[in-house]
């Protein structure tokens, strides 16, 4: 193969390299609520409140029975810069959709053709959506939403879902034709039901006021959070918080983007507690406990103890007792001394002032 | 070595007579015109400062827990011009803030914890002084070296925190108290201006600052109750003064 051959096979490497680049699928991404210039700020709220974080509610284990009973009322909001109240034919919908999370695709429920796209679950009633001038206000159940009836479901920990609220809005200027002018904005549920897998504690020592950990983290995408616990009495891997005989308080451990960290606590020197450590998601559901360690707590000693220890007689206390007659004799020398300074600048600076206030009395008078 | 009051006293005294023979001899020195009247002065400083507390003791307890370290030592100070003349007479309040920290302990073992608790022991100095400083020929002869003599009377705040940040307490006593003490400060400050009189100019019409000064100064602090905890020390500083 001469040169010139080598040189048009490598041209279409590259050419064919590049195309099908163009062709691969986007990287994975997670479907985050969609939002659109058209929209300033979402907000979604439902009874009894659950945690929001950038368009999206969560809910989780602990949550669901309580939704799936009293079927609450999800109200999303949109806070638009179109004035809907007065031209409504700038909105379309409010629709809603739902996939499992990790799901990547992102859709618009009014397709260009008019009609629903299939994925999408429905619409709301359009009494349910109120226009407030700027404001579009959608009220949708959560029967509705998520289709969820037999509260069942909250404990066999299969149902990861996100559920969206979809609004379609267009700018003043657009001819409404073009579907490109069309904006969407979403504000979403998630319904976390399972629980985040444990991390696997390694080493744990106990102080009377900490206790250090290094561990190997939840395999759990959405963890959040690792926290640590202790108990007087033995626990079992794998069992859950509720169920473990007087756990104290888990707490995150600081530190969290690395394998170590630590957590303050109030122990007593010389006892012996049983460490464990859970995981906790984004929608607040916790794993269940890690392997047990069981520590002794180490009695630490300060500053103090070992100035009393070496035989240091101060005892504290913010007296001015004093035996030392050379030094305090200066003291009082000084102090004197400070004193009638400052005695004899207020009388110097009186002196003037007075001579400054009849001189200028007198410039007064002429 | 332990510098002993009495040979402080006498350099004290030493420096004290250099200072006022400076005065005296331009006692009939007029003020320059185009010196302004200025009213006080700020300090802020910065310096090591370790407590002699191991004074007490053939093997001390602050060398065995803190290493010898030395506690990292702030203070602020403002003084306020009694006398302007022949260099300047100020009445002077500071306070400074001192601290140091070693990771905790095993009670047992004397070993340190792998952990990241850690036992502090800190002071607060609270400190009022007469101050002299002879800036006479800096601001009349360009000579930008002003010495200053500090001297006055103290009460040094001090707390020692266990590892869980409470105050330290073994049986009845409490690691936190106070107690008087006295100091004498000896420093010399370098006047900025003349590096560039035109900032110096431009500083004092936007800020009111007539004179700054770069500082070294060294301190002797005496407590004196010898039956306490002894936070004496001999120590030095650097820092910024500005006078308005």
């Amino acid at each position: 193969m001469n040169s010139k051959s080598m040189h048009q096979v490598m041209t279409a490497a590259i050419a064919a390299a590049l195309a099908l680049a163009a062709w691969a699928p986007a990287p994975a991404q997670a479907h985050s609520p969609q939002t659109t210039r058209f929209v300033d700020a979402v907000n979604i709220t439902m009874e009894p409140n659950h945690r929001f974080d950038n368009g999206t509610l969560y809910a989780g284990i602990e949550q669901c029975p309580t939704l799936v009973d009293s079927n609450p009322t999800l109200n999303a909001i949109f806070e638009t810069t179109v004035l809907v109240a007065v031209e409504p034919e700038l909105y379309g919908g409010v629709y809603h959709y739902n996939f499992p999370r990790g799901e990547e695709r992102q859709i618009s429920c009014r397709r260009t053709d008019g009609d629903m796209h299939e994925d999408c679950a429905g619409q709301v009633d359009e009494d349910d959506v109120v226009l407030v001038e700027n404001e579009v206000d959608a009220d949708i159940t959560f029967e509705t939403l998520t289709g969820l009836t037999n509260v069942d479901v909250c404990d066999q920990g299969e149902l990861d879902e996100s559920y969206y609220v979809q609004l379609r809005i267009r700018d003043y200027g657009g001819t409404g034709l073009d579907f490109a002018e069309w904006g969407f904005a979403e504000v979403r549920l998630v319904l976390d039901l399972i629980r985040p897998e444990r991390p696997v504690l390694t080493d744990a020592i106990a102080t009377e006021n900490s206790i250090r950990v290094e561990f190997d983290r939840s395999p759990t995408t959405d963890v959040r959070r690792h926290l640590v616990f202790y108990s007087p009495e033995p626990f079992a891997e794998g069992d859950l918080l509720d169920t473990i005989a007087n756990p104290r308080s888990p707490r995150a451990v600081e530190g969290e983007e690395s394998d170590s960290g630590q957590i303050t606590a109030e122990l007593e020197g010389g006892s012996t507690v049983y460490v464990g450590m859970v995981a906790r998601d984004e929608a607040g559901n916790y794993s269940a406990a890690s392997a047990p360690l069981e520590a002794t707590v180490v009695e630490t000693s300060d500053f103090w103890d070992y100035y009393i220890g070496a035989g240091g007689g101060e005892q504290g206390g913010y007296g001015c007792h004093t035996t030392s007659t050379g030094s305090t004799n200066l003291v009082w020398v000084i102090a004197a001394l400070m004193v009638s300074a400052a005695w004899w600048r207020r009388k110097t600076y009186r002196t003037e002032h007075s001579q400054a206030v009849v001189l200028a009395a007198k410039d007064g008078r002429r | 070595m332990r510098t002993t009051n009495r040979a402080i006293l006498r350099r004290v005294a030493a420096l004290s007579c250099a200072m006022a023979v400076m005065a005296l001899t331009f006692a009939d020195a007029e003020a320059g015109g185009d010196v302004r009247e200025t009213r006080g002065m700020m300090e802020y400083k910065l310096g090591p400062y370790q407590p002699n507390v191991d004074s007490e003791f053939d093997n001390g307890p602050y060398e065995e827990f803190f290493g010898g370290s030395s506690m990292f030592y702030g203070e602020m100070a403002f003084d306020y011009h009694l006398w302007q003349g022949v260099g300047k007479l100020s009445l002077g309040i500071h306070g400074g803030y001192g601290r140091v920290s070693s990771v905790a302990r095993d009670a047992t073992t004397g070993a340190e914890v792998d952990s990241d608790e850690t036992a502090s022991f800190r002071i607060i100095p609270l400190r009022s002084s007469l101050v002299y400083r002879y800036d006479y020929s800096a601001l009349h002869h360009g000579v930008p070296l002003v010495p200053v003599l500090k001297g006055g009377l103290n009460y040094n705040l001090w707390r020692v925190k266990n590892p869980g940040g409470d105050t330290a307490t073994v049986g009845d006593t409490r690691g936190a108290g106070g107690q008087p003490g006295w100091h004498f400060t000896a420093g010399i400050h370098l006047h900025l201006d003349f590096i560039d009189p035109s900032s110096a100019a431009a500083f004092d019409m936007t800020w009111g600052i007539a004179n700054s000064y770069l500082f070294f100064e060294h301190t002797w602090t005496r407590m004196l109750d010898e039956e306490r905890i002894d936070l004496s020390a001999d120590h030095w500083a650097i820092g910024l003064a500005f006078e308005f």
